[in-house]
C-alpha cells in the first residue's frame, strides 16, 4: 500500500499478525507442509487438492480412504507422502483370503527359544497403504480398522502399540463392485477424509506419461522433513485454537446433517471431531493459529460426504458425487457464526 | 445479473409500474394527479370556502405521489395500495385530532370520540343544510378522506388493474355530489377540465402505436409518441371549451337541476341546532328586506317554548285566522286595548328576496298580515305566523306592528301564572345544578347595586347583564363545536355556563333557563337581526321617513322572550357581540347614552317615539361592526382576525410532514440506525453489520453461510481494489480475529481510533457498493431499505 497522507489518514490497514509467538510454530508448519505437498506434487501434477487434503489428514493424525477408477495414482499419493515424510511405508493388497494376521502380523515359533515370537504384520508402519480395501473379508477389513482406532494391535492377549505417526491410506475401487464387501458405515466413519483422485487433466497426465520414461518416478522423492518433525508438526497442529463458535458451528453442521430429509444417516458425532481436527490441521497449514468457518467449510465435503447414506442412493461414482452435493447443500444451511461481540 | 436482481426485474414486470413497453410511469402519475386534482372543479360549491381545496388537493396528491414513489421501488401493487390505505388514517388523525392521539398519530379513545362527534355534525351538516355547506372540521376531514379515497381507487385502477378507463366510472360517481347537493346542479362547464384530464391519462397509458424495436430515429418516434398524448389532451380541451362555448345555456344553466329550493330556516327536527349550524354556514346573501319608518327590527321568526332536557321544540297553540279584531286575544294585549308596555302602531313592509320558510318573518308584536299570498294564521299563543301550504317564497307583505315603550311604569308585581305560559315555566328534571345556582348568584350580585329592587324586571336585566357585561361571556361560533358541547340540551347549557364562551343559541337558551328557574316564564325566540338600511333608501332623510333595511342570512338569531307581568313577553338581548341590548333593559354602563339618545341600537321592539334620526343612521353601523366581529372567537376582546387559511396552513403543512415522514421513515430510520452502529461500543460488530446491511439493501446480499472471508471476497469483487478494497481487507481480518482467534482482539476493540478506522472503513465500502448498481437500484436502498425489518445481526 503506498503511503500517501490521504491514505495514513485513512487508519484502515491490514495489521501484521497479532499473536507474533506462537505464529511462529504455525508458520514453521505451514512452511514445511507447504514443503511436502510441493515434493508430492512432483510425482502427482495438477492435483493440489488432493494433496493438501492427504497432507491435512496426516497431520490432523486421520486417515485417508481414496476412491477411485484405478490407475489415477491412488498408491502414488500415498507412497509419495510417505517418502516425502522419511517415514516407513507398507503396502497391503487386499483380497479375499487375506487373514486378520496377515495385516496385524502373528506369533510365529521361535524354534530355538522355543516360544512364539510375535512377527509384525504390515500394519507396524508409519503409512500404511490399504489397496482396494474392499476386497478383503469382513473380518479383515475389521482388524485393520481396529488398529486405525486404536493404533495398537492386540494378538494373544499382547498389546503392541503402532508407529507414530500412523496413517492408513485405504483405497478403494467404486465401479468394479463384483465380489467386493463394501465397508460399513462404521467403518467408513473411522476415515477422518475420503478424497477422490478424479482423472488428470490432459497436461497432467502427459507429464505422468513421460515421468514414467525416467523410471519409477517415486523413486526422485526425497524426504523434506524428517520423522521427527513430522511428529512435531502433528503436535504443533492440536495446539491451534477452536473458538467455541467454530466448535458449535462444525457441531451445527453434523446435526444439520441428520435432519437433512435426502439422507437415511447423518453424520456422527465422530464426524464432528474429525472436523474439528482436520480444521485445525488445516489452519496451521495456513501458519495460522487459529481455526476459521472457512476452514471448516472447505474440509466439510471431504470429511463428512463418505459416512452419510443417502435415502436413494446414486451407484458408482455418482454415489460420492451426491453426498458431496447434500454436504454442499447442508453447510449452506448453517448460519456462520460470527462472535465479534464483546 | 444476479439472482436477487433477476429476482427485482421480474418482480419489477409485475408491478405494471415497468410492465408495459413504452409505458411512462412517472407521466401517467403526474396525468393522474391532474385528474385529480381538475375534480375540485364540479365540486367546488358544495364546501364554502377554499379551504377544502388544499386538503383535497394535499391528500389526494400525497397519496398518488406516495404511490408513484412505492411503485418506483419496484413494491407489487398490493403494497402499495396497502400502503396508502395505511397512511391515510394516522395522516387523518395527524391534521384533525393531533391534540387527541398519541403522538398525534395513533388512535386513543378520545380519538374515537372526536371522530364521532365530527361525523355527527357532519351527517347533521349533510342533511339539514343546503350547498356550500360550512367548513367546518369533520367537513373538511371528510374531504380530505374523499380525496384519499378516490386517489387510492385511481392509482389503483390506473397501476394495479391498468385499467385506467375504469377511473371514469369513479369520476362519473363523483360528479353525483354535486348534481345532489348543489343549488345549480352540475354545470357542463365545469366537466371540461376533468374531461380533457380523463383522456390525457388515456392517451398516456395507451401504448399502442409506440415504437418499440431500436430503429433508427426511434428517439424522435418517442417524442412524437409523447408529444401525442399531449396533443390528445390539447385537442380533446379544445373541442370541450368549443362545445361549451356553442351550448352557452349548458353553461350558464344548471345541467341537471337539484329539487331542493335555495331558501331555508329552521324547520327541522332539532332548530336550534340547525340555526347553529346555519349561523356558522350562512353568508351574507339577503334574505329578505323590510321598509319602515319605525326603525330597525327584529324579525321573529317562531319561537321555542317546549324543552325536555334535550330539545327545544315549538308549542303549537291554536291557529287562528290573522284579523284584526281578534287580535285583543293575543297575550300582551288586555281586554282594555294595549298594555302600557306597547307604544304605537307602525306598518312593516317586508319582501322576501331568498328566503323558504314555513313561517313568515315579522316583527313582535304582530297584529296583522296583509298582502301575504297563501293562507296564513296565527298562533294564538306565541304569535308565529304559519302557513300549511303556503311558503315565503317571493312574498312580500305588510306587517302591522305594535312597538314596545318601555318597562318602566305599569307593570305588576305579581306573577299571574295563566295556561299559556305555563309551559314556558316548565324545566327539565335532571337541570344541571350550574343552572339554577348561576341564576341565584346573579340575583344576589345584582342585589348589591342600589338600582335594584328586585322585581321581575330588574331580575331580567341582572340576567342580561350577567350575559352580556359581568360574566365574562364571549361569542363564538366555533368553541362550541371544538369542545363538543355543540346543541341544546341542558348539559350544553351547563358547560356553556362553565366555558363562557358560544353563539347567541347558548346564551338564550341559559338565560331562558335561569329565567324559568327564578319563576319568570320564558321561551327562546328565533329570527332575524334588524339588518341595516339599503344605501339611499333615505335613511339618512329625517324622522318619519320610511327606511329599508336589507337583512342578510348569517344575521339568523336567538334570542330569549320573558313574560313579565303586566307587560306580556318581552325580548331580551343577553348576546352582546350580536347586538346591543334593548333599549328597554339597556346595558348599564350605556344606560346614560340610551336615556339620552332613545334607541341607540336595534331593539326587539324599537319604539318610534324615541328613534332619532341620528341615532338611526348611526344604528346600522353599530349593528355591522358587533355581525363583523360576531363571526369571530372572542370578538368581544378585539382579538386579531386571521384569515382561515393562517389557521389551516400549519395543519395542513403538519399533514403533508406525515405524509412525507411516511415516505421517508424508512430511509430516516435506515440511517439513524447506520449512525447507532457505527457510533456504538460495539464498534466492530456495528461495521460488519452495517456492511452486510448496506450490500442487502443494494441487492447485493449474501446468504447467512458466508464466512467473512468469503463475504469479503464478495464484496471485493464488485468494488474492485483501492481503497474500498483495502477496507474490506481490513475489516475482514479483524472481524476474523475477533471471531476466532484466542482472546480475540484485545482491547483495540473499544477504542476510540478504532472505531474511526471502522467508521472510514464502512464509509469508503458503503460509497463504492453503491456505485456498483444503478441509480434506481440505489434510490430504491435509501428510500425502502430491505434490512429495515430484519438487519443482520452477527
Amino acid at each position: 500500500m503506498v503511503d500517501s497522507p490521504a491514505q495514513t489518514r485513512r487508519s484502515f490497514s491490514v495489521r501484521p499478525t497479532a499473536v507474533p509467538t506462537e505464529s511462529n510454530l504455525f508458520e514453521a508448519i505451514a512452511g514445511q507442509a507447504a514443503g511436502i505437498e510441493q515434493n508430492i506434487g512432483r510425482v502427482i501434477s495438477g492435483k493440489g487438492r488432493v494433496i493438501r487434503l492427504a497432507v491435512t489428514a496426516f497431520l490432523a493424525h486421520g486417515h485417508l480412504l481414496i476412491e477411485d477408477v484405478p490407475g489415477v495414482g491412488k498408491t502414488m499419493l500415498a507412497k509419495a507422502l510417505a517418502a516425502s515424510i522419511g517415514a516407513t511405508v507398507r503396502r497391503i493388497q487386499f483380497t479375499p483370503d487375506l487373514l486378520p494376521s496377515d495385516v496385524t502380523g502373528a506369533p510365529i515359533f521361535n524354534q530355538q527359544t522355543r516360544e512364539f515370537d510375535f512377527e509384525p504384520g504390515p500394519v507396524f508402519a508409519n503409512i500404511v497403504i490399504g489397496d482396494e480395501i474392499n476386497r478383503a473379508s469382513p473380518r479383515t477389513q475389521s482388524a485393520l480398522l481396529e488398529c486405525m482406532e486404536e493404533r495398537q494391535v492386540t494378538v494373544e492377549g499382547t498389546t503392541y502399540a503402532l508407529d507414530n505417526p500412523f496413517l492408513v491410506v485405504a483405497t478403494q475401487n467404486p465401479i468394479d463392485m463384483e465380489g467386493t464387501h463394501a465397508l460399513l458405515e462404521a467403518q467408513r466413519d473411522r476415515f477422518m477424509m475420503r478424497i477422490s483422485m478424479g482423472y488428470p487433466d490432459e497436461a497432467a497426465e502427459q507429464d505422468m506419461v513421460k515421468a514414467r520414461a525416467h523410471g519409477e518416478p517415486i523413486e526422485q522423492i526425497s524426504p523434506v522433513v524428517t520423522l521427527k518433525t513430522a511428529r512435531d508438526m502433528i503436535e504443533g497442529c492440536q495446539q491451534v485454537h477452536v473458538a467455541d463458535a467454530i466448535t458449535a458451528y462444525a457441531v451445527a453442521i453434523t446435526r444439520a446433517s441428520r435432519s437433512h430429509q435426502a439422507l437415511r444417516l447423518g453424520a456422527s458425532p465422530r464426524a464432528a471431531v474429525h472436523l474439528v481436527a482436520a480444521g485445525r490441521a488445516y489452519a496451521a497449514m495456513h501458519g495460522r493459529g487459529y481455526v476459521l468457518p472457512d476452514d471448516i467449510q472447505y474440509l466439510a465435503e471431504p470429511v463428512l460426504a463418505h459416512r452419510l447414506m443417502a435415502i436413494s442412493p446414486a451407484s458408482g461414482l455418482e454415489a460420492a458425487a451426491q453426498l458431496r452435493a447434500i454436504v454442499r447443500g447442508v453447510v449452506e444451511s448453517v448460519p456462520v457464526p460470527v462472535p465479534i461481540r464483546g | 445479473m444476479n439472482l436477487a436482481e433477476a429476482r427485482l426485474t421480474a418482480r419489477a414486470n409485475q408491478t405494471g409500474w415497468y410492465g408495459l413497453p413504452g409505458h411512462r410511469p412517472w407521466a401517467t402519475a403526474a396525468c393522474v394527479l391532474l385528474l385529480l386534482l381538475t375534480l375540485m372543479a364540479p365540486l367546488n360549491g358544495l364546501v364554502e370556502g377554499t379551504d377544502w381545496m388544499f386538503w383535497f388537493a394535499a391528500f389526494g396528491g400525497g397519496v398518488l405521489v406516495l404511490g408513484a414513489a412505492l411503485r418506483a421501488l419496484g413494491l407489487p401493487g398490493w403494497v402499495v395500495t396497502i400502503t396508502q390505505i395505511l397512511v391515510v388514517p394516522p395522516a387523518l388523525i395527524a391534521c384533525f385530532a393531533g391534540g387527541h392521539a398519541i403522538l398525534g398519530v395513533f388512535p386513543n379513545g378520545e380519538t374515537w370520540q372526536r371522530f364521532s362527534e365530527m361525523g355527527k355534525n357532519v351527517a347533521l351538516a349533510i342533511v339539514l343544510e343546503y350547498a356550500p355547506l360550512s367548513p367546518q372540521i369533520g367537513l373538511t376531514a371528510l374531504v380530505a378522506l374523499g380525496a384519499a379515497v378516490v386517489a387510492i381507487v385511481f392509482d389503483w385502477y390506473t397501476f394495479t388493474v391498468r385499467a385506467p378507463a375504469a377511473t371514469g366510472l369513479f369520476m362519473a360517481l363523483v360528479m353525483v355530489l354535486p348534481v345532489a347537493f348543489l343549488r345549480e346542479g352540475l354545470a357542463l362547464s365545469t366537466l371540461v377540465l376533468p374531461a380533457a384530464a380523463y383522456l390525457l391519462v388515456l392517451a398516456v397509458t395507451n401504448p399502442v402505436g409506440r415504437p418499440r424495436l431500436p430503429v433508427p430515429g426511434a428517439g424522435l418516434l418517442k417524442l412524437f409518441g409523447a408529444l401525442r398524448s399531449v396533443v390528445v389532451g390539447c385537442v380533446a380541451l379544445a373541442l370541450a371549451a368549443a362545445a361549451a362555448w356553442a351550448l352557452p345555456g349548458l353553461t350558464s344553466e344548471p345541467l341537471i337541476k337539484p329539487s331542493v329550493g335555495p331558501a331555508r330556516f329552521v324547520s327541522g327536527v332539532n332548530p336550534l341546532v340547525e340555526l347553529g349550524s346555519d349561523l356558522r354556514q350562512q353568508g351574507d346573501d339577503e334574505v329578505l328586506r323590510y321598509t319602515t319608518d319605525a326603525g330597525p327590527m327584529y324579525l321573529r321568526m317562531t319561537s321555542l317554548s317546549q324543552f325536555d332536557g334535550t330539545r327545544w321544540t315549538h308549542r303549537k297553540g291554536q291557529q287562528v285566522a290573522f284579523e284584526p279584531e281578534r287580535s285583543t286575544k293575543l297575550p300582551g294585549i288586555s281586554e282594555s286595548g294595549l298594555l302600557p308596555t306597547y307604544g304605537a302602531q307602525a306598518e312593516v313592509f317586508i319582501e322576501i328576496t331568498n328566503l323558504r320558510a314555513t313561517t313568515l318573518p315579522a316583527p313582535y308584536l304582530p297584529l296583522a298580515v296583509r298582502e301575504a299570498a297563501g293562507e296564513w294564521v296565527v298562533d294564538q299563543d306565541d304569535l308565529t305566523i304559519s302557513a300549511e301550504l303556503a311558503s315565503t317564497t317571493d312574498q312580500a307583505y305588510t306587517v302591522t306592528v305594535v312597538t314596545p315603550r318601555g318597562l318602566d311604569s305599569g307593570l305588576d308585581e305579581v306573577m299571574t301564572v295563566t295556561k299559556a305560559v305555563a309551559a314556558e315555566l316548565a324545566l327539565p328534571e335532571d337541570l344541571p345544578q350550574i343552572i339554577g345556582q348561576t341564576a341565584v348568584e346573579v340575583l344576589a350580585e345584582a342585589a348589591q347595586s342600589p338600582d335594584y329592587d328586585g322585581s321581575y324586571v330588574a331580575q331580567a336585566r341582572a340576567l342580561q347583564d350577567y350575559f352580556r357585561r359581568s360574566g365574562g361571556f364571549t361569542y363564538s361560533t366555533s368553541t362550541p363545536v371544538e369542545d363538543g358541547f355543540d346543541g341544546d340540551s341542558a348539559a350544553v347549557v351547563a358547560r356553556f355556563l362553565e366555558v363562557k364562551s358560544g353563539y347567541c343559541v347558548h346564551f338564550a337558551a341559559a338565560m331562558t333557563l335561569m329565567a324559568r328557574y327564578l319563576g319568570i316564564p320564558a321561551r327562546i325566540a328565533i329570527g332575524y337581526l334588524p339588518g341595516s338600511p339599503v344605501v339611499g333608501s333615505g335613511g339618512g332623510s329625517g324622522a318619519g321617513q320610511p327606511v329599508t333595511y336589507s337583512v342578510k342570512a348569517n344575521q339568523l338569531h336567538a334570542w330569549p322572550e320573558l313574560y313579565l307581568p303586566g307587560a306580556g313577553w318581552v325580548g331580551f338581548e343577553p348576546t352582546a357581540a350580536r347586538a346591543d341590548a334593548p333599549s328597554y333593559a339597556p346595558d348599564p354602563s350605556s344606560t346614560a347614552t340610551s336615556s339620552a339618545s332613545g334607541s341607540a341600537s336595534p331593539t326587539p321592539s324599537p319604539s318610534r317615539s324615541q328613534a332619532s334620526p341620528r341615532s338611526r343612521s348611526a344604528s346600522p353601523d353599530v349593528t355591522e361592526t358587533a355581525t363583523a366581529t360576531a363571526t369571530v372567537p372572542g370578538g368581544l376582546a378585539g382579538g386579531t382576525v386571521w384569515p382561515g387559511w393562517v389557521t389551516v396552513a400549519p395543519g395542513g403543512l403538519g399533514g403533508l410532514a406525515v405524509l412525507a415522514l411516511a415516505a421517508l421513515g424508512p430511509m430516516v430510520g435506515r440511517r439513524a440506525r447506520r449512525r447507532g452502529r457505527l457510533l456504538g461500543d460495539q464498534a466492530l460488530a456495528g461495521a460488519w453489520d452495517e456492511v452486510h446491511d448496506t450490500a442487502t439493501d443494494l441487492g447485493l446480499g449474501v446468504g447467512p453461510a458466508l464466512t467473512p472471508a468469503d463475504f469479503g471476497r464478495h464484496l471485493k469483487d464488485l468494488v474492485g481494489g483501492g481503497e474500498a478494497g483495502a477496507a474490506v481487507d481490513f475489516l475482514v481480518a479483524d472481524v476474523e480475529r475477533a471471531a476466532y482467534q484466542p482472546g480475540g482482539l484485545t482491547g483495540a476493540v473499544a477504542g476510540g481510533e478504532q472505531r474511526a478506522g471502522y467508521r472510514a472503513a464502512v464509509a469508503a465500502i458503503v460509497r463504492a457498493l453503491g456505485l456498483t448498481v444503478p441509480r434506481g437500484r440505489r434510490l430504491r436502498a435509501a428510500l425502502w431499505p430491505r434490512t429495515l425489518r430484519r438487519p443482520h445481526r452477527s
